[in-house]
């Protein structure tokens, strides 16, 4: 776990103003495994690192739902990853979008601590 | 061991390890128009062209024009392993699973740049290695058509080094070979199946093989497995391509420890059942041997030559000849001759092959002429001389009852070879070597034929690596050896040992 972003930073998936956000942290996980020598040794091989971004909201509008289900949807119809981009920390990378369904909760025309994760489609050094 | 820098070494042996790898394959088969290079007789090695380096081309293999495809590599796995073969050669095998989400190296994939040329045969170049440098791991071809696995998109390809498809490669003409060492038979061989003299490394042969003959048609790797045995050596093709020959002396003699293994970088260790446990040898060799001039071929029927015109004649033989004496007409009974019906005399054009003789009988009288009778005198090569030697060791017989190891190897030629490979094959196997198996964190520049100390809480052993299977994904690299316990023997070398020395004694 990195930092968790400012609800006050601006944030765009495929090129979509998401709506402004409880909380966003970013999280780095190396692909890598451990491997265990006969003394104890840890021995860890990895290539890189693949980040995530998990956005939570505590409320939306069903619209602006409907707006992150549409990109969610579109990833899979055009078989291309959507742009996560944050102006402010000069980061735009490719990511897969899920969400995490049992966080959502219908009341009326809103919905209540929604959350996604982005994750990075490639990984990094 | 392969020769690796010094942060290639310091990153094998890190405990936190970036791994890295390529995977280079020649779909199209192109080559770099650059190089000048042709094809030998039929070109084919089971079906597939392989051309001749000349120059300084180094490999063959080298003049494809590769695309990556490392980022597509889900999983590697790659295995050499010494041909149990005694005095074998060392093969190597690869299995990689690629990302196929597109398609793309799917079979007749409409849209794919390559489908077309998904085919086998393809070469394929294989690096594993850390952070930004790689070492060489494999080089051979494609075998079949790639696994298309439509549920995972993945597709899997089997592949098997270059010196497989060679050991596949009918010679297209007989050969025969006099008094020649098993390096110089070893590098007549290859270069009929079209590799440069610089493709291969070889070490000067320790037995001089009288009388080496293939027939047309023999497999490469019949002979060369034979010829290698004869000198108890090794034949390989390495992870950079290049073809070697290690004879039995360098080969045993390697005493510089490649890499020591203890538990800090062992996975898990068994120890196999084989005990490789040899003291009791039969050698048995049906060897040719040249005999003396004699007549060795009739014509069975008559032949006419029409005027002013010629005719070949043919005179095929059941074993290979050293020479045989052009016919000419009724001149003696100890020499090839030839008769004919009208005591007319015919002009004779002749031509030998390894186990047949062209003769071409041209008459330029004004009528025809039968041949009534021709007779070849040749010193033929018959398979004739039985050898048998039957060597042990009374004490190892003793203690592990007969272990029996059989021989059959028509190039081993005289008795006293016969005897010396026996007695060396014992002096080396005699006792319990044990085999262990190793689990190991990866070692990519470790090689088949590398001695390894095996380190663990009471005893520390040289082994000899006898395979090595390695696997890879880009977050794991783990490799399981297979290892003899190894005891050195360094026999004196004409020009290297010093007559004296303690250390190198002469081969039985």
């Amino acid at each position: 776990m990195a930092y968790t972003g400012s609800v006050n930073v601006p944030v765009y998936l495929g090129g979509v103003a998401l709506p402004l956000y409880a909380s966003i942290v970013d999280t780095t996980e190396p692909n890598l495994s451990k491997n265990l020598t006969l003394d104890g040794t840890l021995v860890i091989d990895y290539y890189n690192n693949r980040r995530s971004w998990t956005i939570t909201w505590n409320y939306l509008t069903a619209a602006q739902h409907d707006s992150i289900r549409v990109l969610y949807d579109n990833q899979f119809l055009s078989n291309v990853m959507p742009t996560f981009w944050i102006p402010s920390v000069n980061l735009a990378v490719p990511v897969f979008i899920n969400i995490v369904d049992k966080d959502i909760k219908w009341n009326g025309s809103m919905v209540e601590n929604f959350t996604i994760v982005l994750q990075e489609g490639y990984g990094i050094s | 061991m392969q020769t690796v820098t010094d942060t290639f070494y310091a990153n094998t042996i890190s405990k936190l390890r970036k791994l890295n790898w390529k995977l280079y394959i020649s779909w199209n088969k192109s080559f770099n128009e650059s190089v000048s290079f042709f094809t030998i007789g039929s070109s084919t090695i089971g079906g597939i062209d392989i051309i001749k380096g000349v120059g300084d081309v180094v490999q063959e293999w080298d003049k494809y024009a590769y695309t990556d495809y490392s980022n597509r590599v889900l999983q590697f796995e790659w295995t050499r392993e010494q041909d149990p073969y005694i005095g074998g050669a060392i093969m190597s095998i690869a299995d990689i699973v690629l990302d196929n989400h597109d398609d793309m190296l799917t079979p007749n994939q409409p849209g794919s740049v390559v489908s077309a040329n998904i085919l086998p045969w393809r070469p394929v170049r294989i690096y594993a290695g850390f952070k930004d440098e790689v070492v060489p791991v494999f080089v051979g071809l494609i075998e079949n058509m790639p696994d298309v696995d439509t549920k995972s998109k993945t597709v899997t390809i089997h592949c098997i080094d270059f010196m497989q498809s060679l050991f596949n490669f009918p010679l297209d003409t007989a050969v025969i070979l006099q008094n020649n060492r098993t390096d110089q038979i070893i590098s007549t061989l290859l270069q009929l199946a079209g590799l440069g003299p610089t493709q291969m490394s070889l070490d000067t042969g320790q037995t001089i093989i009288p009388f080496f003959f293939a027939d047309k048609g023999t497999k490469l790797g019949d002979c060369l497995r034979d010829v290698v045995s004869a000198d108890l050596g090794r034949l390989y093709m390495d992870e950079n391509g290049i073809i070697r020959f290690i004879n039995r002396t360098n080969w045993l003699s390697n005493t510089s420890t490649s890499w020591v293994f203890n538990r800090s970088n062992t996975i898990e260790r068994r120890t196999t059942t084989d005990d490789n446990i040899i003291n009791v040898v039969e050698v048995h060799s049906s060897a040719r041997q040249v005999l003396d001039n004699q007549k060795y071929w009739q014509l069975s029927d008559t032949v006419t030559v029409p005027a002013g015109s010629s005719v070949d004649v043919w005179a095929d033989f059941s074993d290979p000849v050293v020479t045989v004496d052009a016919p000419s007409y009724i001149d003696s009974a100890t020499t090839s001759l030839y008769e004919t019906s009208s005591l007319d005399t015919l002009s004779v054009v002749t031509h030998q092959y390894a186990i047949s003789y062209l003769m071409t009988f041209t008459n330029s009288n004004a009528y025809p002429v039968d041949i009534t009778n021709i007779e070849l005198w040749a010193t033929p090569v018959p398979a004739t001389k039985l050898i048998y030697a039957r060597e042990q060791d009374s004490d190892s017989i003793t203690k592990y009852h007969q272990r029996p190891q059989d021989i059959t190897n028509d190039y081993i030629q005289d008795i006293t070879t016969a005897q010396s490979l026996a007695l060396m094959l014992i002096q080396d196997n005699k006792d319990f070597n044990p085999v262990r198996e190793l689990d190991i964190i990866g070692v990519p520049q470790l090689q088949v034929g590398d001695t390894i100390r095996v380190t663990d809480e009471k005893v520390s052993d040289l082994y000899s690596v006898t395979k090595i299977v390695s696997k890879m994904i880009p977050t794991n690299f783990i490799q399981t050896i297979t290892c003899v316990k190894k005891t050195i023997r360094t026999y004196f070398r004409i020009g290297i040992s010093t007559i004296g020395s303690s250390t190198d004694v002469i081969a039985p």
